[in-house]
């Protein structure tokens, strides 16, 4: 087994970017240790990909083409399972996305290979393959080898490895895509919600208020602070359900998930499981609030007890 | 005499059904005996006392048998609800082998003060700092306290509001900034430290002192003129001050000074009308929700390019129903759904506004005491569970729209529906039947509520699914 295979990924006619990225990683492994570097697309027609892939250190294209081009986890497991048996390659690379989720894994189960997740770093140790991700809710780094294997699944994570823009002039050749019964349909897209002033899921930085703030009147000031900090305001249900604040400021199970958020300040928000479900994942929360029992503490990097409209005050005076 | 028929057909079926959350919502009305067959349902098992010991919905007769337990853990939980009535706390302060409950017991605001005043706080430090903090901690309890405490625990004693002006006085002796300016703050400050802090070199310390309502005007005046604008926006929040200075405000550079002064309450019509042509948005936004905002000026914000500034307007009780009518057709759905949400919207605006499909206004609508049925029973349809929940929170909803979320697929939906004062009895021994065990909980603690708790469902057979997750 040498090489390295990359599995390009797209929808509705657009290659996602970190398809791009995940051939850097390819070709900053290849600089390291000089193997063959091909991509695979999988499309019903993936000429329509071919030039957007052919970046620098891409040896080889390989079209296969589907009767479909929306994304079943059945037919690409079998699809991928099929090239990596026509090619043989030491290492698989996928984007970490959600579409991978559901098979890369499984094409590792499937050939028996080494396999690991949302990997952010990738290198060779003598002939061995390291690769790096987090473990306990990022806390720690872990290095993972994989003794006795001979082929290793990877799904990179996204905005780690810079996409290579310099074109390549990569072979290009076809492998047939096996016969599959997908278990699953593709009924449709539904689109996201596009009222709203804000795209919350896509916020680094929020301040959330919640049933603390008393009165409407009294939300002014939290989004004056949010303005001061550069923060996004969001809130908790049942600010949105009095009408003080959009919905589509709404976190939580109803509401939204913080997708990208890294810092969550939560004000006067007691923490039920409905929000916390669209906020707990942000790896630094801080909350504030009177009540020093609040469920919102159990799941917050730093804790205030304090009155939220003063602790708002003295923030205002410091930005 | 039929409500405690009644009361004993609910402790039968709570039993019957081996339904704790049914159990947790009789017990508080149930007497002695029905109390003594509801706990081997209620505290079934360790996961259950567990879940009702931090649940704060649990009733405070439910706290007080799990105050009993023989598993610290749970007492401990107690401890720590904020439902804790002060018997528990006072039986829970006896607990001298358990530091972590006497902590708790320390923060509580519902223990009584002489029961804090009995804690060994000497031996814990933990118990002493939280003392500090605890508005019913007596004052002779802090004088003891403060001679121990650490800095920031001295804090919680510098704005305790039990503290004197003999504690305030030794706490301004300290060398820490902070901790001055919150004696500064504190409403029970003694002149000679008030006048000192107004000539304390530390900006924050005269901030606070200009935000002590206690702060003579005197001093607040002098304040207006201090050279940090976060003094001076701090000092025109409460100064009673004249027009003519006023209007030296409203010309600040300080926009934090010209933002304050647009929240004051009272304004004269010259500081409003130059406040409404501010440069910063700020100003204006909060002019707009101002009550002494006057008509034109309202009428002139509600053309403002800032759409935050036209919604301040709509939120304002000083609104016109003309200028409301004009707001209903404002091209931003935000300032739309302001004027949705008043009570007093205009019937055309009401209207026009009922035809609309953006979630903010139909919320808004759904919610709205006006609101004509048919349009109620269009977006209680609606597959939006937030809008749904907009009629369910409408108080002056009629009982044959709500009929229509009894099944609402979102359990926290009928939760919330359990409250609502048009539902029949009837139809909250429907909801006693609940699949979701909050639901049940919520429906019989309303049936109880009413003094008149039949709920026929809850004599009947129902398996007991636990949602222990979802809080109502």
């Amino acid at each position: 087994m040498s090489g390295i295979l990359v599995i390009a990924e797209h929808r509705r006619g657009v290659l996602n970017p970190a398809t791009l990225e995940t051939i850097a990683a390819a070709a900053a492994l290849k600089q390291v240790k000089p193997q063959p570097v091909a991509v695979a697309i999988i499309a019903r027609n993936p000429d329509e990909f071919v030039g957007q892939v052919n970046a620098a250190g891409v040896d080889e294209i390989i079209k296969v083409a589907v009767p479909t081009d929306t994304f079943q986890s059945d037919v690409y497991e079998a699809t991928v399972a099929a090239v990596v048996a026509a090619r043989g390659p030491a290492v698989v690379l996928f984007a970490h996305t959600v579409d991978t989720w559901g098979y890369a894994a499984a094409v590792a189960v499937r050939g028996g290979f080494g396999c690991a997740t949302d990997v952010f770093a990738v290198r060779y140790e003598g002939d061995a393959l390291v690769a790096t991700r987090a473990g306990y809710k990022e806390k720690l780094h872990m290095d993972l080898d994989f003794p006795g294997r001979q082929t290793v699944v990877l799904t990179l994570r996204g905005n780690v490895f810079k996409p290579i823009e310099e074109p390549g002039s990569a072979a290009v050749s076809a492998v047939d895509a096996p016969a599959v019964a997908a278990r699953t349909a593709h009924l449709g897209y539904i689109e996201p919600d596009q009222t709203g002033d804000v795209d919350i899921a896509q916020a680094e930085y929020m301040l959330s208020v919640g049933r603390g703030v008393g009165e409407e009147d009294n939300i002014e000031q939290f989004k004056e602070l949010a303005d001061a900090l550069g923060f996004t305001l969001g809130c908790s249900r049942p600010v949105a359900d009095n009408g003080w604040l959009p919905k589509s400021r709404q976190v939580g199970q109803s509401g939204k998930t913080v997708v990208s958020c890294k810092i969550y300040v939560a004000m006067g928000i007691s923490g039920s499981v409905q929000h916390m479900a669209g906020m707990k994942h942000v790896p630094t929360i801080i909350a504030i609030n009177k009540d020093a029992e609040a469920s919102i503490f159990s799941i917050a990097r730093y804790g205030v007890v304090g009155d939220m409209f003063e602790i708002a005050k003295e923030l205002r005076n410091h930005c | 005499m039929m409500l405690v028929d009644a009361l004993a057909r609910v402790v039968a079926g709570a039993v019957q059904r081996a339904d704790p959350f049914l159990a947790a919502a009789a017990y508080a009305a149930a007497d002695e005996e029905g109390r003594g067959r509801l706990e081997p349902v209620l505290l079934a098992s360790y996961r259950l006392k567990r879940q009702f010991a931090e649940a704060p919905f649990t009733p405070p007769a439910v706290l007080r048998r799990l105050a009993g337990e023989p598993d610290r853990r749970i007492r401990l939980k107690v401890a720590r609800h904020p439902a804790a009535p002060p018997e528990v706390l006072r039986q829970l302060a006896r607990e001298v082998a358990c530091v972590e409950i006497l902590e708790a017991v320390a923060r509580h605001r519902n223990a009584p003060a002489e029961v804090l005043a009995g804690l060994p706080w000497r031996e814990h430090p933990g118990v002493r700092d939280a003392l500090c903090w605890n508005p019913r901690a007596p004052v002779a309890l802090l004088r003891a306290l403060i001679g121990t405490a650490p800095l920031p625990a001295q804090k919680g004693i510098a704005s305790n509001p039990n503290a004197d002006a003999a504690l305030l006085a030794r706490l301004w002796e300290s060398p820490d900034p902070y901790l001055r300016a919150q004696v500064a703050a504190h409403p029970g400050c003694p002149p000679a430290i008030m006048d000192a802090a107004e000539r304390s070199p530390e900006a924050t310390v005269r901030r606070m002192l200009a935000g002590n309502p206690a702060a003579s005007l005197q001093a607040l005046l002098r304040l207006l003129g201090d050279e940090a604008a976060e003094v001076r926006a701090a000092a025109v929040q409460g100064a009673s001050v004249s027009a003519e200075e006023l209007s030296d405000l409203a010309v600040d550079p300080s926009s934090q000074v010209r933002r304050t002064e647009a929240r004051r309450a009272a304004l004269p019509a010259a500081v409003v009308e130059r406040l409404s042509r501010d440069p910063d948005a700020w100003v204006r936004r909060w002019l707009g929700r101002n009550r002494c905002a006057t008509e034109p000026v309202l009428a002139r914000l509600a053309t403002d390019r800032e759409l935050e500034v036209r919604r301040a307007v709509s939120r304002n009780p000083g609104c016109t129903p003309a200028l409301l009518n004009r707001l209903a057709m404002d091209p931003d759905a935000w300032v739309r759904a302001g004027v949705a949400l008043r009570p007093d919207i205009p019937s055309e605006a009401l209207a026009r506004l009922s035809a609309e499909e953006d979630p903010d206004i139909a919320s808004a609508i759904g919610r709205n005491p006006n609101t004509a049925r048919e349009v109620l029973l269009r977006i209680a349809a609606s597959g939006n569970s937030d809008l749904r929940r907009a009629v369910i929170l409408n108080r002056a909803a009629p009982r044959q729209v709500l009929l229509t979320l009894l099944e609402d697929p979102y359990p926290l939906n009928r939760v919330v529906l359990a409250e609502h004062p048009a539902l029949g009895e009837e139809d909250l021994e429907t909801l006693t039947a609940d699949p979701d065990p909050h639901v049940r909980f919520a429906a019989l603690r309303a049936l109880i509520r009413r003094g008149r708790p039949e709920p026929a469902a809850a004599t009947g057979e129902l398996t007991s699914t636990d949602n222990p997750g979802r809080e109502p």
